[in-house]
């Protein structure tokens, strides 16, 4: 085996083994930032062969979850981009639903998440990128700010008028939280955040 | 606040606890065949590129998306899409009707802002240069001779005779330069006198202050040279002058540039394939109608007078016949609400069956094009025979295109192709090749630089 045969099977060890404790939450944000599973299979392949290209350039191991995480955001900002563009045109011959179930066949509230998924596709990019991240892959705020490159008090506000946009188009009646909302606590994260938004 | 559960809580926890889409082994996997892939010698890549340069474009697969598919994916997207193919096809359609019938722009024409040049097709010793002039609202036809004689040290002196031509111009430039030409033929210019070789004589000198013509420097000229032997002389040169062919600006040789030409062109055509019965299709399976069907698009370089070689790609559809032998649950069946699902692992199957599928969706395919162009046929014209053939691939395999036909030089930079095409996919599905032929005929209008 020659040398350029160990630094690829190096630098392939090296990338898995920081990938795997973090894939599966990719896999959901793929998921949630697409509108099929098929697109986020493809989101998520496209993201991994782009890190894995440019992983000489990660600084440290500790910032590799919030790179994997925007080069996968710019990822699929660029195909939505080029998706307008071009008005592609391009069928979907599967049943999403069917597939979900096939996936999950344990549960019937996972083919709800179907609803969300597409109720997610109405939001503006930044917010559906930030409320994803927040609640459904759990980064904290503050890195969800170094990602989006924004202030966290926008980040804030982009999760809370996601949650409530998604709450009008789910016909959620709980809308207690509508007029002031002081806890933004994510389950996945370990710090907790309070934020006040005040309702005019 | 006591927190409350939700319906959006509810879908969120059911995400968060979603299976993901794709495994984290499957990745490991397909990462390693990428890296796999990325150690292929440079021989492999061009054999890989050679045989399906388009194969599994769309695919979801990662050691699909190679470099190469990019650039491909971009000009694939190109031609699908209406807005960019309409505007080309219409720029070339103005074009070619503004270029067919010029009187359409002809104050444009004799506007500041247009001019109209052409050189000799042979060598002349005698030319002549009209310009239009401006006078208040009255426009002239300038006229000067020029006449090229050789001295005795070997120097090129020119005698001018400069005569200024009141011709209205509301008529065609044609009958312009005839009445400039006349007019001018009727003058001596050989008795003229001649200072250090070079004289200019105005055989009638503008008369001042009334309507002096505008200097020719900002006029747009029209510029006619005799195809005349270099003893010719006097009147006869601008009388000939007058009917002097107009040709094209063209060098012996072309300039790279000269040599390129964009091609598009729009198809009606029929499948050869016979098509399933439809006793064996569901009621809904309609064939995929997508706009801009059988179109192409095609940049061709002309490596000399009859060999042309080039690069073109379009959307066509091929009738695509499938059989997939499925498995449904009972339920699933009944209900009809996910009839076409595949049954979930761990399900008992209890019903199977093959089932059917037909439609010709619009595929994309590209190609390596090669041109023979037979001599020019001096009817309608100028007709130009010409016979095509394209290899290539495409979405569903190797694409050969053949393509017989003739080109109407039209104007100088635009043509029309009319001719039959011949088209043929080999495709690979269900581990069975096949061979899908189609007929049509094509018109396509063609822009040479």
């Amino acid at each position: 085996m020659s040398q350029t045969d160990n630094d690829i099977l190096q630098k392939q060890e090296r990338f898995l083994r920081l990938l795997k404790p973090n894939h599966d939450s990719l896999a959901r944000f793929a998921r949630a930032m697409t509108k099929s599973s098929e697109e986020a299979r493809d989101l998520v392949s496209d993201t991994v062969e782009q890190a894995f290209k440019h992983l000489d350039s990660l600084k440290s191991d500790e910032a590799f979850l919030s790179w994997l995480f925007t080069i996968a955001s710019r990822i699929e900002k660029r195909r939505r981009w080029r998706e307008r563009i071009f008005e592609r045109f391009d069928p979907i011959l599967h049943d999403e639903a069917a597939e979900t179930i096939a996936r999950n066949p344990d549960t019937d509230a996972l083919y709800d998440t179907q609803i969300l998924y597409d109720a997610l596709q109405k939001l503006p990019f930044k917010q559906r990128e930030a409320f994803t991240l927040f609640e459904i892959s759990g980064f904290s705020l503050q890195e969800i700010q170094e990602m989006q490159g924004d202030s966290l008090s926008a980040v804030k506000m982009r999760v809370v008028r996601a949650r409530e946009a998604l709450r009008t188009m789910l016909g959620d009646t709980h809308t207690q939280e509508r007029a002031t909302i002081h806890h933004l606590t994510n389950p996945a994260a370990t710090n907790q955040i309070s934020i006040s938004k005040d309702k005019g | 606040m006591k927190k409350r559960i939700s319906k959006l809580d509810d879908l969120v926890h059911a995400a968060r606890n979603e299976a993901p889409v794709v495994s984290f082994e499957e990745t490991a996997r397909q990462l390693k065949a990428l890296a796999e892939k990325r150690r292929k010698p440079l021989w492999m890549w061009l054999a890989d590129a050679w045989a399906f340069p388009l194969r599994k474009l769309r695919g979801s697969q990662m050691p699909d998306r190679t470099w190469f598919a990019q650039p491909l994916t971009l000009v694939q997207e190109i031609i699908a899409n209406g807005t960019v193919v309409r505007g080309f096809a219409g720029v070339c359609a103005v074009a070619f009707v503004l270029s067919a019938f010029p009187s359409l722009i002809q104050d444009a024409y004799f506007a500041e802002r247009y001019a109209f040049s052409t050189s000799p097709k042979h060598q002349s010793s005698n030319d002549a240069t009209l310009t239009v002039a401006r006078a208040k609202n009255e426009r002239r036809l300038h006229a000067t001779k020029r006449t090229n004689t050789t001295s005795a040290e070997g120097q090129a002196p020119v005698q001018t005779s400069s005569q200024p031509v009141v011709a209205a111009l509301n008529s065609d430039v044609a009958t312009a330069v005839a009445i400039a030409a006349e007019t001018i033929s009727q003058q001596d210019l050989s008795s003229q006198a001649h200072e250090n070789g070079t004289a200019t004589v105005l055989l009638q000198q503008e008369p001042s202050g009334n309507g002096a013509i505008t200097p020719p420097a900002k006029t747009p000229s029209i510029l006619y040279r005799t195809p005349e032997s270099a003893s010719a002389q006097g009147s006869s040169a601008l009388a000939s002058a007058a009917q002097t062919e107009r040709v094209p600006q063209m060098s012996e040789e072309p300039t790279l540039w000269q040599r390129v030409s964009l091609e598009a062109r729009m198809a009606a055509r029929a499948d050869l394939a016979s098509p399933l019965p439809s006793s064996i299709l569901p009621a809904t399976d309609a064939p995929v109608q997508t706009p801009l069907q059988n179109i192409a698009l095609g940049m061709y370089f002309a490596l000399t007078e009859h060999h042309t070689v080039g690069i073109e790609g379009g959307n066509e559809p091929f009738l695509t016949a499938v059989r997939f032998n499925s498995t449904f649950t009972t339920a699933a069946t009944d209900t009809g609400s996910v009839s076409t699902s595949i049954l979930p692992s761990g399900t008992t199957p209890t019903v199977q069956r093959d089932e059917y599928r037909q439609g010709s969706t619009n595929r994309t395919w590209f190609g390596a094009a090669y041109q023979y162009n037979a001599d020019v046929w001096d009817v309608l014209g100028g007709v130009q025979p010409l016979a095509r053939l394209t290899l290539g691939g495409g979405e569903m395999g190797a694409v050969g295109r053949t393509l017989v036909g003739a080109r109407f030089m039209a104007k100088e930079h635009f043509s029309l192709m009319l001719a039959g095409e011949g088209a043929a996919v080999a495709s690979q599905l269900q581990g069975a090749w096949n061979l899908t032929p189609r007929l049509g005929v094509t018109l396509g209008l063609s822009v040479k630089f």
